[in-house]
């Protein structure tokens, strides 16, 4: 271990850390946009054939899938032939003895008849969701993707037909805890260069309003002046007074100028009143600096969700319709566990493994766990039997939400937990890598385990303890 | 005392434990971060106690389940010994 961080090794950490701080203290933060469902690309990526569109959580698991029959590949091509003395070394190594771990630990749960089947489901699923979890890991997915409009489609009653509408006024407020919903049109504009632009703007209309005054002190002046060059003129068409009591007569009106406050005050405020509108008009298109104000902070507007407008899924970037629209980074690929098809559909799979491994083991009687009716004729209380075999059904059915609901709760709240707590503080999240490294691993591990056992519990006879008793009895 | 050595039982009990095993770490990560929250808003140093707590979340979770795991496990295998002495008494 300790050979590991010798020679180039510490230097290209050295070299990571530091282009982290650097990239945190130069590029502002973005808020990041979480949504549960897996993101649809763009028109025209569709699933070849279909006219289903690829969403970013299928390519991950198309990817998962990828990873998982290269390495079923490597492991096949590097094992040694029987009877070989040597050892494969490397990743094989390390393989195998997982695989050997792994068989032995799933050999003390459920060894005995269907130690096969049961071992083979568990290791699939096993992998499957260990690379699918550990993929949120790697630096770029969920991070890199389209530049994407984020509008949405809509079913317009009047017109019959579906229209694409922004999703301004709701996309983009403070949701719990402070996590926000973006909007990817609007800059970033720090608190500080905030106060600044307040700053400059009460500059400019104190500015204002002296440069008013001024103007109005001038004009008044020219005014005066040119009723006193009049009058001046009149004087000396009359011969009878002379320059400087025109002089003098000027100067005393100089003095009595009144100022029109209103105006002035019109003035400032023109200028304060741009700048809130200017940034009235950021708040209408849903832009806030830093995170958006609560709905119980003052100044906060709610926006108008009634209005929609119309505009296209995808206007020329840079035009006018363009600025209406709010972008967001639609990543290419994204954790296949954050979706919950996949959650569900390995649940559906473990469901079904359940049942078809009790079947094979106890043929129809299988159904005696859940239809219970033949102790009802031999005891009076044969009735509860039957009530907890129908409750059994119901948790066989409520295991595949248990199933689907905790790896998908797990594995979404970490790559929430991951890239928010990248944007809140950099370099410093590097725990919660680790964090979501065991997190991976130990959903990978129920997920599988779980699925082992509930396979082993249906082997199981339900009138176990009868034949037990009987067969203490004899 | 007649022996439960019923599989059914076990296994169930296993079961249990993996599935609250599975839920813990997303139990602790929310504990923590609505404690840091709730400071937060006492303190008024939002966001820094939340992310402080978050951060205490990463050992407290991962060492919660190790010491979870084992006490369980200790206590299944407890029951599995008593289970073989009353079997042999």
């Amino acid at each position: 271990m300790n050979s590991f961080w010798n020679g180039k090794r510490r230097f290209v950490a050295l070299f990571m850390f530091l282009a982290g701080v650097f990239v945190a203290l130069r590029v502002p933060p973005v808020i990041p946009f979480i949504q549960l469902p897996g993101e649809n690309f763009p028109e025209g990526y569709n699933v070849p054939f279909t006219d289903i569109r690829i969403t970013n959580t299928l390519v991950a698991g198309v990817i998962v899938w990828v990873i998982l029959l290269l390495l079923i590949a490597y492991v096949a091509r590097r094992r040694p032939k029987d009877g070989s003395t040597v050892p494969p070394g490397g990743f094989y190594n390390m393989f195998e003895a997982l695989f050997e771990g792994l068989m032995g630990f799933i050999g003390g749960i459920a060894g005995g008849p269907h130690f096969r089947i049961i071992f083979n489901t568990f290791m699939t699923i096993f992998l499957v969701v260990l690379i699918a979890n550990w993929m949120e890991l790697v630096p770029g997915i969920d991070t890199v993707g389209f530049i994407h409009p984020h509008v949405k489609e809509k079913y317009d009653a009047d017109t019959d037909e579906y229209k694409v509408v922004t999703t301004d006024g709701y996309e983009i407020y403070q949701g719990f805890l402070g996590i926000s919903y973006v909007n990817g049109q609007c800059d970033w504009i720090s608190p500080a260069d905030e106060a600044a632009a307040d700053e400059a703007a009460q500059a400019r209309a104190d500015a204002a309003a002296i440069s008013a005054q001024q103007a109005q002190i001038e004009a008044a002046a020219y005014d005066r002046y040119q009723a006193a060059h009049a009058e001046h003129g009149a004087e000396e068409a009359d011969d009878s007074h002379g320059d400087e009591a025109g002089d003098d007569h000027g100067s005393d009106d100089h003095a009595d100028i009144a100022v029109d406050s209103d105006s002035i005050a019109a003035a400032k405020n023109e200028v304060l009143d741009a700048r809130t509108a200017e940034k009235q008009a950021r708040r209408d298109r849903g832009c806030y600096t830093g995170v958006a104000p609560s709905a119980w902070e003052d100044g906060y507007v709610e926006p108008d969700k009634s209005e929609k407008k119309l505009i296209p899924l995808h206007p020329e970037p840079g035009s006018e319709e363009a600025k209406q629209v709010p972008w967001v980074v639609l990543p290419f690929v994204r954790v296949a566990s954050t979706d919950l098809n996949m959650t569900l559909t390995l649940g559906i799979i473990a469901f079904v493994m359940i049942q078809y491994v009790g079947f094979k083991a106890l043929g129809i009687g299988y159904l005696t766990k859940f239809f219970n009716f033949g102790t009802l004729l031999k005891s009076p209380l044969g009735g509860i039997d039957v009530a907890v075999g129908l409750l059994e059904l119901i948790g066989d059915f409520a295991k595949i939400l248990s199933f689907s609901f905790r790896l998908l709760g797990n594995i979404f709240a970490g790559s929430i937990l991951l890239f928010v707590m990248s944007f809140l503080v950099p370099i410093l999240p590097w725990p919660f890598f680790i964090l979501e490294f065991f997190v991976g691993v130990i959903q990978a591990l129920v997920f599988g385990l779980l699925t082992a056992i509930f396979m082993q519990l249906a082997t199981v006879s339900h009138h176990h303890d009868d034949d037990h008793d009987h067969a203490e009895a004899h | 005392m007649k022996p439960n050595n019923n599989p059914l039982t076990t296994y169930g009990l296993v079961a249990g434990v993996v599935g609250q095993v599975g839920c813990l770490i997303l139990l602790v990560i929310l504990g923590t971060m609505l404690l840091g929250w709730g400071m937060d808003e006492f303190f008024g140093t939002r966001p820094t106690m939340m992310f402080v707590m978050l951060l205490v979340s990463v050992p407290i979770s991962i060492a919660g389940i190790f010491f979870y795991t084992r006490y369980k496990a200790k206590q299944l295998h407890g029951s599995a010994v008593q289970k073989e002495e009353d079997i042999s008494e």
